[in-house]
């Protein structure tokens, strides 16, 4: 039975960890944190090495690879707080431009992504369950839409070229390709808590879209968006459980050199215990992490695990970099540690596509209904190699 | 990623899932762990009958080797083994603890007369085995053990009691840990032996338990003489024994164990579920829950197929067995507390013609307390979690 990165995968995670570790070290991630600008050099290495078009097909450009190896990646971006636009663009621009784009169109954006020149924002995107109404609708004007409406947090929303936009439309959910460029559109910079997202609040006043760059058909915006978004969820876990990693390699390595009371506070049982917990927590994080990954590259299953390991990452990474604050005491709680960059990645990606509360009630709501128990009624056959 | 199992697995799996179709009925499921007194003479008749089953199919020496009469199978085996016995909710059988927890010491500390003469029964299920390990004061620090033995002529005489020993009451035979230099260092005076229980000297209590079964015991030792030959593995040298007991076996004896659980969140669904459909404040905020006690137990499932892949390419097991132990005991609490919930108030009945489906969520919701206190407190857990897999230094 093998379950976990395969030794080509290791291989990648290790380029990746060694990539970051040389180009992105704490200073120049710091160097971002007033107001500085979109690291394009990073982005463009990134693309060179075929991770921005890791899960384009080879036809455009891109390195056809599939989801399970990206997020070895994207684990990595994660444990060095890379600000990147990795899930927005080399995840849901990746799937949702491959699987929806009109032919003439995925070719140029696909190739273009692929090549570190198209930086695709998202979102944000309702999900069925979230109260409020969406924000942007459109509506057809001869042979275009008209898009209209405002999303208060979009990351990467004033360094994107095309952002993916869920419209309401007289047809039901759309989603839309909006060009940055167009006539209407505007993005304004948001201080959104975690600074290393670079968000941007978006307006869209009566922005003109060409009917080519609706991704699906009109009205079949969930369609489209249900598998990107579960590979979505995926990438979020790999990110996190690469935080969470690093937060705790931090917390033992602290707890073993800070001395008191003439002894190392990692030998405390109060101390220990809480690093144990913060292990144990990752432990799990990492095994639904990498069953989503392989789980969400299939499509047809009543199974949730992908919304459970969403789910589990959000909590355990919260707690996790928590903790790791109170391991560190008074040091943890400054500017100019590292831990804050943590606990603030882990307030926003817990937001995005599914907190936990919602997600758990989903989940549930589904098994009161029967469902989510089918993997147990059926031996677990040979899944493809993801 | 997978996880992706090879050929030979998926047919074993299949060999195994119809031979536990076929093999696991009404005579054998009785649906505890461990009886209550009224129930207990019925329990002990089918975990016997589970035994005779086992070894019949050829199961119950799966993961001894082929020289003592097993089969020889690879971790990877014995875990899809553990995990379709855990999905049909096979009973484990009284030669358990035997099989896997005395069995494999024997088979690495014992002499070749010892091997010929306790594998074979113990493997048949006639001579059911026990662990005698902890002490009253001796419970987390087992090296503090103060139960002697003291060598008179050809025997061995043994003083001191034993406590919490699963199942000695219907044993035969115990491994049983003393000190035997009461001079050296803790953990270098310490023997192991096997005892035969129907020597003269012993006592065996049961003791009734928080949820009134008794499934382990208190015994007394008097003067019990010992055959000299009946020590395992060199005299002083029982703590290697003991840890043999206490490796990786017990990871794999938990292989699966979220099927269990989440089939009985399932069942408590099914059954009184159903007050939960109104989108009461009640249903949302418990629907949450069971959301998160069956997330419990997803999590238990990936944590165990990640390591036992680890295993089965060779890696040696280490704390992650504690680790599984923990996840999988928090996991049984979160799945037996929610199901009460589920339930609602008439849970709380216990026996008479009120208890729900006679008493057995409230009995899970007994036994969830000792998830975390057997085999090992769960601060015992993480204490080998905190220093053998992060590096911390010892308290």
């Amino acid at each position: 039975m093998h379950f976990g990165p395969n030794d080509e995968q290791r291989d990648l995670q290790r380029s990746a960890r060694a990539f970051f570790s040389r180009e992105l070290p704490s200073e120049r991630l710091r160097r971002g944190l007033d107001g500085g600008v979109f690291e394009r050099d990073l982005w463009t290495s990134a693309a060179r090495l075929g991770w921005i078009g890791a899960l384009v097909p080879e036809r455009h450009g891109g390195s056809g690879l599939v989801l399970g190896d990206l997020t070895m990646v994207l684990e990595e971006a994660g444990r060095a707080i890379a600000p990147l636009p990795l899930l927005e663009t080399a995840v849901v621009g990746a799937l949702a431009i491959g699987s929806a784009a009109v032919p003439a169109r995925a070719d140029g954006w696909l190739s273009a992504l692929a090549g570190g020149t198209l930086i695709v924002a998202m979102g944000p995107f309702h999900l069925p369950n979230d109260r409020p109404a969406m924000p942007v609708s459109a509506r057809r004007d001869g042979e275009s839409w008209l898009v209209d409406g405002s999303t208060p947090i979009v990351p990467f929303g004033a360094d994107a070229d095309l952002v993916l936009t869920f419209a309401q439309t007289a047809d039901g959910p759309t989603l839309f390709a909006v060009p940055a460029e167009s006539a209407g559109f505007g993005a304004a910079p948001v201080d959104l808590a975690d600074r290393t997202a670079r968000a941007a609040s978006v307006e869209y006043h009566d922005v003109r879209v060409p009917r080519d760059h609706v991704l699906g058909a009109p009205g079949a915006g969930w369609t489209v968006l249900e598998p990107v978004i579960r590979a979505a969820r995926a990438a979020l876990c790999a990110d996190m459980v690469g935080g969470a990693q690093r937060a705790i390699e931090l917390s033992v390595e602290y707890a073993k050199q800070r001395v008191q009371f003439d002894r190392p506070i990692g030998s405390f049982q109060a101390v220990k215990h809480k690093l144990a917990d913060m292990q144990l927590a990752l432990e799990g994080m990492r095994g639904l992490a990498y069953a989503a990954a392989s789980a969400a590259g299939s499509h047809g299953s009543d199974d949730p695990i992908v919304e459970v390991a969403k789910a589990v990452c959000n909590d355990g990474y919260r707690m996790i970099a928590s903790e790791a604050i109170q391991v560190h005491g008074g040091i943890g709680f400054t500017w100019d540690h590292d831990l804050h960059f943590y606990y603030k990645r882990a307030l926003r990606l817990r937001a995005t596509l599914g907190a936990s509360s919602e997600l758990y009630h989903s989940i549930g709501t589904s098994l009161l209904a029967g469902r989510g128990f089918v993997s147990y009624d059926e031996p677990r056959t040979a899944a493809p190699a993801t | 990623m997978g996880p992706e199992q090879t050929e030979d697995e998926l047919r074993f799996r299949a060999e195994v899932r119809a031979w536990l179709a076929r093999s696991v009925d009404d005579t054998v499921r009785v649906g505890r762990n461990e009886p209550e007194p009224s129930r207990e003479v019925a329990w002990v008749a089918a975990e016997r009958e589970w035994d005779r089953r086992l070894h019949a199919g050829g199961y119950a020496g799966l993961a001894w080797p082929k020289e003592y009469g097993g089969r020889g199978a690879s971790v990877t085996f014995q875990v899809i083994f553990a995990e379709e016995s855990a999905r049909t909710e096979a009973p484990a059988g009284l030669s358990f603890l035997g099989r896997h927890l005395v069995g494999p010491p024997i088979m690495r500390h014992g002499t070749d007369e010892q091997k010929r003469r306790y594998l074979p029964p113990m493997l048949r299920g006639e001579e059911i085995w026990c662990q005698g390990f902890s002490e009253p004061n001796a419970g987390s620090d087992l090296a503090a053990l103060q139960t002697t033995a003291t060598l008179d002529g050809d025997h061995w005489v043994v003083q001191g009691q034993k406590i919490w020993t699963s199942w000695a009451h219907y044993s035969d035979w115990m491994l049983l840990l003393a000190r035997t230099d009461p001079d050296a260092p803790k953990h270098k005076g310490i023997t192991a032996f096997l005892l035969d229980l129907r020597t003269p000297g012993i006592q065996i209590r049961p003791i009734r338990q928080l949820s009134g079964a008794s499934g382990f015991n208190q015994e007394f030792f008097d003067a019990v003489r010992l055959p000299r030959e009946n020590v395992l593995g060199p005299v002083n040298g029982g703590w290697d024994v003991a840890v043999t007991t206490l490796g990786h076996e017990r990871a794999i004896l938990n292989a699966g164990r979220h099927h269990a659980n989440i089939a009985h969140v399932r069942r408590a669904l099914e059954r009184y579920g159903s007050d939960l459909r109104d989108g009461s404040p009640r249903a949302t905020l418990l629907l949450e829950r069971v959301g998160r006690a069956y997330a419990a137990s997803r999590t238990l499932e990936y944590l165990q197929h990640r390591y036992v892949s680890g295993w089965s390419s060779g890696l040696p097991p280490g704390p992650e067995g504690s680790l599984l132990r923990l996840t999988w005991s928090l996991a049984y609490q979160d799945a037996a507390e929610v199901a009460l919930e589920i339930i609602g108030p008439e849970a709380q009945v216990a026996s008479g013609a009120g208890a729900v489906d006679e008493g057995d969520w409230l009995y899970a919701f007994y036994e969830a307390r000792s998830r975390t206190i057997a085999a090992g407190t769960a601060e015992i857990q993480k204490n080998v979690i905190a220093e053998r897999m992060l590096g911390l230094p010892r308290s």
